[in-house]
């Protein structure tokens, strides 16, 4: 089995320099963006198959599940206030209570469906990536978040600045196939509104639904048994 | 028959190669017939209306990005003219309308992708290797519209019980806050209870098992095995480079008239179909 396992793995790892060497050979002017591309997508596809492999067992399938319905569902409740969206802050909540691997299936879940609402596109598997490493780092650190209110208030800054940063960082290399300094600072400069309220709405609905959810899954422990 | 009547599979073959292209052979010529294609089928799949804000919004898209990339890359040898004393370079001018093209083709494909590989399909193409996450797909799917309707119970309930009546933006925060936590508990208990259902009656004891009727046939191989052809030509033909541009420092272009027309017939066909699906519709209608 672990034999197996090893074999698999190295086969994993050894795709992912013949894909940038394919990209190198056919794509000479695109290579940079058919290698991102093609790294972030086979990143997602191996945590999904990982995740395939792993038992288990439905109420993490169904918690996953419902909390993306609600992450893409709150993009349109408080779409009144725009930019201003609980999205990841669900993410974080759930990896918070439900450990690292659900944080970052919600957070790639969520890109990907709230996707087929607002359109999909060559950003798609980016937003899964990094949201999805929302969840997981969440997921990493959950211990310290739940006890400590700074150091949660802290992350919620930093991945919604993060956020923003690595998706006009992929706009940038798409566009011009290398990296231009002063190109990405007016990218990251035309979106600093929207970085800013990414931020700050994180925080927002950390604080705000962090205590509730607290409620939500003791209460589902104690009736249903989560953690089993 | 329509693009849409083909297996799923032909179907993304036919995206994955021509999206593969698009993306990455950097040229002038590939942008062009790729943008055409797709528009010229979304054009045939759409309302006029549609088609034209379509047609507005990506010529303006194309022509900022054109306009703007000389402000930030100043290579290339023939000025122009100058802004702040740096270089406004036509290569560069150049450089921004091809990625214009592209970036607008690539947008274009997505959406003809999402008019003919709808979820139903996704899942059938990716439910097998990975039954959990389309599982979670499936059930998020169903969990929104159910959202939408107890979100609106909640909301009407809390409406009736006359609290936060006032119309200013902080009041209603507080009130949407308030229903979406109830929301967020409502949820989570609907979905535990199904967990503990799906456990009873014995998920994850033996595999999944998948209820779909689309069936491969003849039409769809030779279709495939033409796809993969022409797009292991035009491949070919990138690594010879002779569907390459250069920009910097000159303007190099090496366009082959075979690998060229190649990939504009493979980017055409979603139409040329619909197009002959249309005649024959009209032909059978004026028969009878």
């Amino acid at each position: 089995m672990s034999s197996k396992k090893l074999v698999s793995g190295l086969i994993y790892l050894l795709v992912i320099p013949l894909v940038c060497f394919g990209g190198i050979m056919f794509f000479r002017e695109r290579f940079y963006s058919f290698v991102t591309a093609a790294l972030a997508i086979l990143t997602v596809a191996g945590y999904f198959l990982h995740f395939e492999k792993k038992h288990s067992d439905s109420t993490q399938l169904v918690i996953i599940a419902a909390m993306t319905a609600l992450s893409v569902f709150g993009r349109i409740v408080f779409s009144f206030l725009p930019g201003f969206k609980p999205c990841t802050a669900i993410v974080i909540i759930t990896a918070l209570y439900m450990g690292r691997e659900s944080g970052f299936m919600t957070g790639a879940m969520t890109a990907l469906i709230s996707n087929f609402y607002f359109g999909q596109g060559a950003w798609t598997p980016f937003q899964m990536l990094v949201w999805g490493l929302t969840g997981y780092f969440a997921g990493m650190l959950a211990d310290k978040l739940i006890k400590s209110k700074p150091f949660l208030v802290t992350f919620g800054i930093i991945s919604g600045t993060a956020f923003s940063l690595i998706m006009d960082l992929w706009s940038c290399l798409w566009a011009d196939n290398a990296f231009i300094l002063s190109r990405y600072l007016a990218l990251v400069g035309s979106s600093a509104f929207f970085t800013l309220i990414y931020a700050v709405s994180n925080v927002f609905f950390l604080l705000v639904l962090s205590k509730p959810f607290g409620r939500i899954f003791k209460r589902l422990d104690k009736k249903y048994g989560l953690k089993n | 028959m329509r693009l849409s009547a083909f297996h799923p599979l032909t179907a993304l073959v036919y995206f994955a190669a021509v999206l593969a292209v698009t993306m990455f052979c950097f040229s002038p010529a590939v942008g062009i017939c790729s943008a055409v294609g797709a528009f010229l089928f979304c054009a045939v799949t759409q309302s006029c209306r549609q088609t034209a804000s379509d047609l507005a919004f990506y010529s303006f898209l194309t022509a900022v990005l054109t306009v703007t990339n000389p402000l930030f890359s100043h290579k290339g040898v023939t000025p122009l003219f100058f802004v702040n004393g740096k270089a406004y370079t036509k290569e560069a001018l150049f450089y921004g309308l091809t990625a214009g093209l592209s970036l607008t083709a690539v947008i274009m494909w997505c959406k003809a992708l999402g008019k003919v590989l709808t979820r139903e399909k996704l899942l059938y193409i990716f439910g097998r290797k990975t039954p959990k996450a389309a599982l979670v797909i499936t059930m998020t799917m169903g969990f929104i519209p159910k959202l939408k309707r107890l979100h609106r119970q909640l909301l009407d309930a809390l409406n009736c019980s006359g609290a936060n009546i006032s119309d200013s933006r902080f009041d209603r925060l507080k009130k949407d806050c308030t229903v979406f936590t109830a929301l967020c508990a409502g949820t989570l208990e609907r979905g535990a209870d199904t967990a503990a259902s799906m456990k009873a009656r014995g998920y994850g004891i033996q595999k999944r098992s998948f209820a779909h009727s689309f069936k491969f046939r003849a039409w769809d191989g030779i279709f495939v095995a033409t796809f993969s052809v022409i797009f292991a030509l035009v491949l070919i033909f990138s690594a010879k480079g002779e569907l390459s541009a250069a920009f910097y420092p000159v303007i190099k272009l090496e366009n082959s008239v075979f690998p060229v027309g190649m990939f504009a017939l493979l980017c055409a066909f979603p139409f040329i179909l619909e197009v002959k699906e249309s005649i024959k519709w009209k032909y059978c209608l004026a028969k009878m």
